[in-house]
């Protein structure tokens, strides 16, 4: 059994080995520069971005994407998922068609979702691909829960790092489950002081940008906590 | 080799030279697409098991294994270029069977309903090829998270590099998911979703995961101020 694993093994790294030989070591295009009016940043963003994103795995220029040419293993099904009339090939009109039917899928953003003031949007240019979210106690991530931090912070008179910072120490309620009074009221303090700001205008600034509107709480995480 | 690879199938050792093709490209390609954060949640243990390695199945010397279908968690951790990444701390968290997490926040009030027999968490800690492998359960629903999902963390040295999700490609629970629904990027989404396929040899059900991990730049390598 183990001389039959050796040598399947070995086969499969005999036939990689072949493989990367019999590849022209020749790099993929760069991705486009942006034109003029349209932002190389874009995740979350449009289907140009989208486009640009996939066929830097054109390698041989034209305009379409084939199996072989899609060495990200990672987004086959999307491929797949493209490839309308299954001939193994991918066109930039089969990538739209699925964008555009699968970003109208996603609906709204939800609660917590980017859209709107202190979305992502204006948090200026970031790498594709992968960021680190922003630790925090309650889990908060640069969505801000839907909260407009930018305009939070300043109607409270400090900058949205620190409001950020003082919020992280805030303690959430468990999953699924509102704060009770008394968690409530250390909240409050917690950022009251922590911000310099009088429980009063906290709470007024709090409510007028809490999605979802106005209650009768102070501050809190979003309906439902946050989500393991 | 420092820790034990679990080789319990030979397909799956060879699923791991199949990833040839995604390194390769990684020679080739200006960059491949980092693989995108999620938050933390609020349940990383708070006290890890006192057992912490890759089989969340069998605790220490229990012979009693972990309820639900067993599932071969395996991947690489490459940088954008595809390098392997040697070293890297790979760690993952998710409920039980019975959607208990570990954390006594949650396993606190659930005692009765935990499965004291799954580990909860495990840690992996990749060497030169950058591969890592987990023996642990198909992800549940929780309360709140209609996705099933496992968390992931990859540290290296004393930084926290990635914190993630995987969630199952195909799985009805995705489309609802608050936190899977802030991910509004297409390709992104793709990133994260895993496939669970049934191994063929295997006479207990179990399934393969392969879950590769793209590490894009961290917040201490980009030209910024550093925080005090």
């Amino acid at each position: 059994m183990r001389t039959l694993i050796a040598s399947t093994c070995a086969g499969a790294v005999l036939l990689g080995a072949v493989w990367t030989l019999a590849q022209p070591p020749q790099p993929p295009p760069p991705p486009p520069p942006p034109r003029p009016g349209e932002s190389r940043e874009g995740n979350g963003g449009d289907v140009k971005s989208f486009l640009a994103r996939l066929l830097t795995f054109d390698a041989n220029q034209d305009g379409k994407l084939s199996k072989d040419e899609l060495t990200d293993t990672r987004l086959q099904a999307l491929f797949d998922r493209s490839d309308a009339n299954h001939d193994g090939s991918v066109t930039k009109e089969e990538l739209t068609k699925l964008y555009t039917k699968e970003s109208a899928a996603l609906g709204p953003a939800g609660r917590g979702g980017p859209g709107g003031p202190g979305g992502r949007g204006d948090r200026g240019p970031r790498p594709p691909g992968g960021r680190p979210p922003r630790e925090g106690a309650n889990g908060l991530q640069d969505e801000d829960h839907g909260r407009p931090v930018e305009q939070v912070a300043k109607e409270l008179g400090v900058t949205p790092e620190k409001f950020r910072e003082v919020f992280k120490k805030v303690r959430p309620a468990g999953p699924g489950q509102q704060p009770t009074e008394e968690q409530r009221q250390a909240n409050r303090k917690i950022l009251s002081e922590g911000l310099g700001v009088s429980p009063e205008r906290l709470d007024e600034v709090m409510d007028k940008y809490r999605p979802g509107g106005k209650t009768n709480q102070g501050p809190r995480p979003p309906q439902g906590g946050k989500r393991p | 080799m420092a820790q034990e690879l679990f080789l319990p199938n030979r397909r799956l050792f060879l699923g791991a030279f199949g990833l040839s093709l995604f390194t390769t490209r990684g020679l080739f390609a200006e960059q491949l697409f980092a693989t995108p954060a999620l938050t933390e949640g609020p349940f990383y243990p708070d006290k890890l098991p006192l057992d912490q390695d890759n089989d969340l199945i069998l605790i220490k010397d229990s012979t009693t294994p972990a309820v639900g279908e067993i599932a071969h968690l395996f991947g690489k951790v490459v940088d954008e270029q595809g390098q392997p990444v040697k070293n890297a701390v790979v760690e993952i968290w998710q409920c039980d069977a019975n959607a208990v997490y570990l954390h006594t926040a949650d396993s606190g009030p659930k005692q009765k309903q935990q499965d004291q027999h799954f580990q909860g968490f495990g840690r992996f800690t990749t060497g030169s090829t950058g591969e890592y492998r987990f023996r642990t359960i198909k992800p549940v629903p929780y309360p709140g998270r209609p996705a099933p999902h496992i968390h992931v963390k990859v540290k290296r040295g004393d930084r926290e590099l990635l914190t993630t999700q995987l969630l199952i490609r195909g799985h009805e629970g995705n489309a609802k998911d608050g936190v899977f629904r802030q991910t509004r990027d297409l390709i992104d989404r793709e990133l994260l979703l895993v496939d669970f396929k049934p191994i063929k040899d295997s006479k207990i059900g179990e399934l393969s995961a392969n879950f590769e991990i793209v590490l894009g730049r961290t917040p201490d390598e980009r030209p910024e101020r550093r925080p005090q």
